[in-house]
């Protein structure tokens, strides 16, 4: 019996193991860093993303959050971002594989359904599944169920599609510079087109991907809590 | 007789969606930035607000892609 590996499952772990390294030494530099002074180097670059991911919690759902669900939104956004913008130096996206961006969205479910939880309480949760009445249960489980599907299946799609497209555009470029005699073996003209399509697919939608999968679920989860 | 043509068309007509969701995104970026026009000072919000409202309209389109996906690889 042989195993399949997909080719995915090595970026996981090379993603992996380079934000665990990133997060050591910089753990390591605001530890050594004075609190009475003004942060520097790596310090400095752990303050930005911590700021940013604990603005981004008080801004969509309020003060008292922002211990609370900070660090595991920060957690789930880093590791989409880095994994979003692998794809620039050659190693395959670990967010065009559906389990990865099922991962991810599982635990943003689980911080929206926890968030629910922790405002009605378990009787308030469970009693708000039969709301209006009895009959209304399968179509409430659904609608708890959803965010599951759509929030994994648009970072899945985005990552895939640009791939694909990636790949079309540099084979649609070796296609037409072969149609050049004597020097058409060299593909030229990839060079040329694909830097601007790598600015949209991998830079430009890896980000702004990033950013609507945590601002979703910081919004989804104050909006379910509160109604 | 042999169906499995079809599939790569049905994929097309799910990926179809697409146009739908591309005219609501449209009109969801008109009408931000004629709001950031009127209010400038707002920008931040409209823009946040806008990116959610781009992810859930954008929904319908992906639930095309994923039909068309699930098309081509079941079959």
């Amino acid at each position: 019996m042989t195993i399949k590996i997909q080719k995915e499952v090595w970026s996981i772990l090379i993603v992996t193991g380079l934000l665990c390294v990133v997060c050591a030494v910089l753990g390591h530099a605001i530890r050594k860093s004075d609190p009475s002074k003004k942060p520097e180097g790596a310090a400095n670059l752990g303050l930005i993303i911590v700021n940013f991911f604990n603005n981004l919690v008080n801004t969509n759902m309020g003060e008292e959050y922002v211990n609370f669900l900070s660090p595991v939104i920060g957690t789930i956004g880093m590791y989409i971002l880095v994994a979003n913008l692998i794809g620039l130096f050659a190693i395959p996206n670990p967010t065009a594989n559906l389990s990865v961006t099922l991962t991810m969205a599982f635990f943003a479910w689980l911080v929206i359904e926890g968030t629910q939880i922790h405002v009605k309480g378990a009787k308030g949760f469970f009693g708000g599944l039969f709301e209006p009445f009895a009959l209304f249960l399968p179509v409430n489980i659904m609608g708890e169920l959803s965010p599951l599907l759509s929030l994994s299946m648009r970072l899945f799609g985005n990552i895939m599609v640009g791939g694909v497209l990636m790949q079309l555009v540099y084979t649609g470029c070796s296609l037409a510079s072969g149609l050049i005699p004597f020097i058409g073996k060299f593909n030229f003209l990839g060079p040329i087109i694909a830097p601007v399509m790598h600015a949209y697919f991998d830079i430009f939608a890896g980000v702004i991907q990033m950013y609507i999968f945590i601002m979703l679920t910081t919004v989804l989860a104050k909006s379910k809590a509160d109604s | 007789m042999d169906y499995r043509f079809l599939v790569p068309l049905g994929a097309a007509l799910a990926v179809l969606t697409g146009f739908s969701t591309g005219l609501g995104q449209a009109s969801v970026a008109r009408q931000a930035v004629e709001s950031v026009g009127k209010n400038p000072e707002a920008t931040n919000q409209i823009r946040s607000t806008m990116i959610v409202g781009c992810a859930v309209a954008e929904t319908c389109g992906i639930y095309g892609l994923l039909t068309a996906i699930l098309l081509i690889f079941a079959f």
